[in-house]
Order: C-alpha cells, then structure tokens, then sequence
C-alpha cells in the first residue's frame, strides 16, 4: 500500500473535520475524494503530506509526495524553470550540478508544455499555465505519491479539460500514486480509478467505487459509468444536501430550493456537475 | 500601459447604430453610450503623444511657478529680504559652493543620516522579524512599536539631550528613533502578508524551517515590503536629521545648521536656497536609489501598481 489510513480523525479544537477514517491506496492507483464543502478533504491530504497530524488513528504513507495546490502558489520571484528546479535545490542533492538541476527542471517543463516560458515569471502566465507549472514542480523530484488538491477548480472548463486530459497522459506514462480532491462528479469519473466519497462533516468515508471502464471515458457511449454517475450524484446530492440543511438551519428542501441538480446521462459533458 | 483598442470604422456594423433609429427610452441610452465611445476613441487617438505630454506639462507648471517667483521678486512687492529673487537665491547657492561652506556641511549631514539610517535598518529589520515571529512579543512590544510610529521624532530630541548632552549621539538617537518605528513596521506586515500556501508549497518541496527556509523563501518573499519599507524609513531618518540640525547649532556644521543659520543671519536668500538643497538630496537619494530598485522589484515579484 502507498497510503494506509486507519480510523483516523482529525479536529481542529472543537471543530472536527473528519472521523474515522480508513483507506487502503496500493501503489499506482489514481483515487479521488469527492465531497461536500467542508467535509476534510483538503485537511486529509494535509495529514497524508505530513503537513497536518492526525488527532486519532494512524497514517502510513510509503514513499514520498509531492503537492499540487487549487492556487499554484509559485514563487513569484522565480521565473518557470526556477520554480520547477527549487526542489531539487532545497533537497541539496550534492549530486545534481547547477546545469543538471534545469536540464531537470527543463524535462519537466517538456512534460507539461511549458518549455517556451521558462524563462517567464509566475504573473506573467495564465492560470493554466501556472498550474501545470505547479505539477511540473511537483513531478520534478519524481514522488511516488502527488497529492493534488481541487488542482483544476478555478480555471475555466476548456482550460480544465485540456489539463485532465494532459494529467491523464502523464499519470498513464508514470503510473504514480494519485490522491486527486476534486468537487467535480464528471472530472472524478473521468480520471479515476476509484473515487472514494466523504460525507458532510465531519467527514467518514460514506462510498467507495472503483471504476474499471476504459479509458478515455465518455459516459455518452458507456452505459455501465452512466449509471454510476447517477448512483454517485444522488449519493452526493444527499451529502450535500446535509450540508445546506446545517448552514440553513431551517426547513430547507432538496426538491424545492437545490440549486439545478444535473440531469442524468446520456449527455455529460466533461465539466459541469460542479458541486 | 493601455492597450489601444481598435477604434470602430464609421460605418459601424454594431447593432447600436441600427438601434439608434428607434425611439425607446433604451436606444437612446445607447446613443449616449455610444457617443462616450467616441469621446473615449478620440482621447485613445491622443496616446502616443501622452508619453511627452506629462513631462511637458510638468516642466510647463514648474517654469510658471518660476517665472511667477521671478516677477513678484521683481516688483518687489514684498522687499527683497522677505522674498529674494531666484537670481538672490542662485549668486548664494554659487558662492557657498565657491567658499567651501556647503560641501562639507552636505557630507557631513550625509554621514550622520547614514550612520543613523543605517542604525534604523538593521535594529528595525531585526524587531521586525521578531515581532513577526513572536505572538507574545508582538502583542506587548509591537503595541509599543505602533503607538511610537506616530511620536514626531524631533520630540526625542529634549530627550537624548538630557541623556547625551548636545553631542553626535543626540543627533544619532533622533535619526534612529525616526526611522526605526517604520522599517520594522514595514518588515513585520511584510511576514505576515506571506500567503500561507507559499509556506506550506515550500515546506513540500522540502525548503524545511530554518535557514533555507529563511534564504530561499521568506527574504524574497518579504523583499518587496522591505524595500517600501526602507525607502519610508529613509524619508523619516532625512526629515529627523534636519529637525536635529536646526536644534543642535555647536555641533559641526550640518546643511540644516546652514539653513538655521540663515535665520539667525536674516538672509532669506540663504534660507531658500537651503530648503531646496535639503529638498533635492532628499528627493535625489529617493528618485535615483529607491524608488527605481522598489519598482524593479515589484515588477519582477508581480505586484504591479508600485
Ligand atoms: N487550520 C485549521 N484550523 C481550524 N479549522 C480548520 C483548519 N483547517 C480546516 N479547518 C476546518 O476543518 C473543516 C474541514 O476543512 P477542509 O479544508 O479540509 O475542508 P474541504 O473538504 O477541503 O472543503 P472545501 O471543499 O471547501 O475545500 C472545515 O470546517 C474547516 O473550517
Ligand atoms: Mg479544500
């Protein structure tokens, strides 16, 4: 297993994010969390980074990890290249020369598409861009575990679908441990091999699926990923619709105050189902 | 720098020239907008030669100011040792320069700000950093700081003289004690603005806690907020030192001790031309070493607006 999770909770003070928790994610898996706002999912990629402890349970995770973030969170005095090689710099790898460390960051670059900006400056890029140089940052010093928090939730949906489809690319030549927080229904279908869902919080694992179709994925064609997507949406839409009850705190009602819940298939489109 | 839209061609093909034959109350208001579009257009037409415009404008208002001096000063309208003519002003500023009075007194108010400005960056960086650090001492240290910032410095002037007699020191404090308050002010808002995602980035591309956590991200990070914060930092150190000179006549003479001394001479020839020396070095250092330093920086990092 790369990330073994058992009965852990965390809490903030009186706040608990999540209880409970057990997960098993063998090595190479692509796996995404999906769950209402505020349920741990950004915390309990904390906890699995080191960045956070847990409260209760225990936490194994084999190997390294590397973290892509909803904000790029680049360094804006570096430009591309600097930002990819600040790694490798900070690991204080003996080994690697100067030249070694960009001939490095540069390959990572070529991963991502980004060659012609190495030399540009974090602001003065798009915000696809500056988050695929974000993944490049993280591949660069080759983690066996890339943890990536809601990493396509601001950009718009042509920008995102291009990135999933790229992520894609690169996870199927890596074949590295992925834990992808997403608040997309369609983004989790599309790149997962499994999507483990949270419930309001504080957050418990409340559905675990694996999904074996073929990729690339289009719920138009495959009958089987279409009826999971319903079974996974109306599982979500319960969860959040918890959520909305607690923050309303009166009598609130799916049927009649839910923001549009999507229509089932046939027609999904690669975004949407945004929740 | 603005962009320059296309400007639309006369025979415009936007539906608001087909609207504008109807008669509803919305097609006139896109008449209207329509005729702030033009406005716009014809102002955009004037850019390229924006660039010399400003200047000129400037170098117009203060050749006016000027000349308004010069004419008044002329008609004597107030008698010339209560408004000398700028030509008064120029034969002092010439021959202080030719008897070797007013070098020595600018280097000699140069080495006292710097010592002192010196002092205040080095002191306010490292209180800075620490209050940033520390919640207990920013909460009992840094209350202090912030109720200090807005003492006028020159009240630490009766102060130093009490505890360092009229000396170099009293100077010293008084420049300190101006700037000091501001840098670290500047230096502690400038940890806090760190997004906090940047450390946490950081600490996963194992920058860890100490040392090149500090080198290869904090400084940087901080730097901008620095560099706004030295130049404030200077502008108060200039302003202490000039308060202090004209406070402290037996000490070496300092260019503010040459304008106290035009004063006490009634010479306002030699007042004025002070206050222009103590304007330009002080505007000087922030024009030609400040300012452009702050704004490369700012350019760099992204934080436009600088
Ligand atoms: N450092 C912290 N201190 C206190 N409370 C925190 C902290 N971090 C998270 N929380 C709380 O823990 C809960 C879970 O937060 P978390 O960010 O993990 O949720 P999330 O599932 O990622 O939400 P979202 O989908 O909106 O990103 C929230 O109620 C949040 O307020
Ligand atoms: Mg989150």
């Amino acid at each position: 297993m790369a990330i073994a999770l058992h009965g852990v909770g965390v809490s903030f003070g009186p706040v608990e994010a999540a209880r409970d928790i057990s997960l098993a994610i063998p090595s190479g898996e692509f796996v995404s969390l999906l769950g209402p706002s505020g349920c741990g999912k950004s915390t309990l990629l904390s906890v699995v980074a080191g960045l956070e402890t847990a409260s209760q349970g225990s936490v194994t995770v084999t190997g390294q990890a590397g973290m892509v973030f909803q904000e790029a969170a680049l360094f804006p005095w570096r430009t591309l290249i600097g930002n990819v090689a600040f790694g490798l710099e900070m690991r204080g790898d003996r080994r690697l020369s100067k030249s070694e460390r960009l001939a490095r960051a540069a390959d990572a670059l070529r991963l991502v598409h980004l060659s012609r900006f190495a030399d540009s400056y974090p602001h003065q890029l798009s915000g696809g861009m500056r988050q695929r140089a974000a993944l490049a940052r993280a591949l660069v010093l080759d983690p066996d575990i890339l943890l990536m928090d809601e990493p396509f939730g601001a950009l718009d949906a042509q920008t995102r679908s291009l990135l999933q489809a790229e992520l894609l690319t690169i996870w199927e030549r890596t074949r590295k441990t992925v834990l992808f927080v997403t608040h997309s229904l369609d983004e989790a279908l599309f790149l997962s091999d499994r999507i483990v869902l949270l419930s309001a919080r504080p957050g418990r694992v409340v559905g675990d699926y694996w999904i074996d179709a073929p990729r690339p994925r289009d719920p138009r064609t495959d009958a089987a990923l279409a009826a999971l997507r319903s079974r996974l949406l109306a599982q979500l839409s319960h969860e959040i619709e918890t959520v909305a009850r607690a923050e309303h705190d009166t009598d609130w009602h799916a049927e009649t105050d839910a923001p549009r819940v999507p229509p089932p298939p046939p027609v999904l489109e690669n975004v949407g189902a945004d929740i | 720098m603005s962009r320059t839209l296309p400007a639309p061609a006369e025979t415009d093909p936007h539906p608001a020239s087909q609207v504008r034959r109807g008669a509803s109350p919305s097609s006139l208001r896109i008449v209207k907008d329509r005729g702030q579009a033009k406005g716009s257009r014809s102002s955009q037409g004037a850019n390229p030669s924006r660039a010399w415009l400003r200047p000129a404008r400037l170098a117009l208002f203060y050749a006016s100011l000027f000349a308004a001096w010069w004419i008044v000063a002329a008609r004597q309208i107030w008698p010339p040792y209560l408004l000398p003519s700028p030509v008064d002003v120029g034969i002092f500023l010439r021959e202080s320069l030719a008897d070797g009075t007013l070098i020595p007194a600018v280097l000699t108010s140069a080495a006292r700000v710097s010592v002192g400005y010196g002092v205040a960056l080095v002191g306010g960086t490292v209180l800075g950093l620490a209050l940033a650090r520390s919640r207990l001492l920013d909460e009992t240290l840094g209350s202090a700081v912030v109720g200090l910032q807005s003492l006028p410095s020159i009240c630490w002037f009766p102060l130093a003289l009490i505890w360092f007699n009229l000396s170099e020191k009293a100077v010293l404090f008084v420049i300190v004690m101006g700037s000091l308050f501001a840098i670290t002010l500047a230096v502690r808002a400038g940890v806090r603005q760190i997004p906090p995602l940047t450390l946490r980035a950081a600490r996963m591309l194992g920058a860890g806690s100490g040392l090149r956590l500090w080198q290869h991200v904090l400084l940087p990070a901080i730097l901008p907020a620095f560099l706004s914060g030295m130049r404030q930092g200077w502008a108060f150190a200039w302003r202490s030192l000039m308060a202090a000179e004209l406070l402290s006549q037996s000490l070496k003479i300092g260019i503010g001790h040459l304008l106290s001394n035009g004063r006490d001479l009634n010479d306002m020839s030699m007042v004025l031309g002070m206050i222009f020396v103590i304007l330009a070095l002080g505007l000087l250092v922030d024009r030609l070493l400040f300012f452009p330093v702050e704004r490369a920086v700012a350019r760099r990092w992204g934080v436009e607006g600088a």
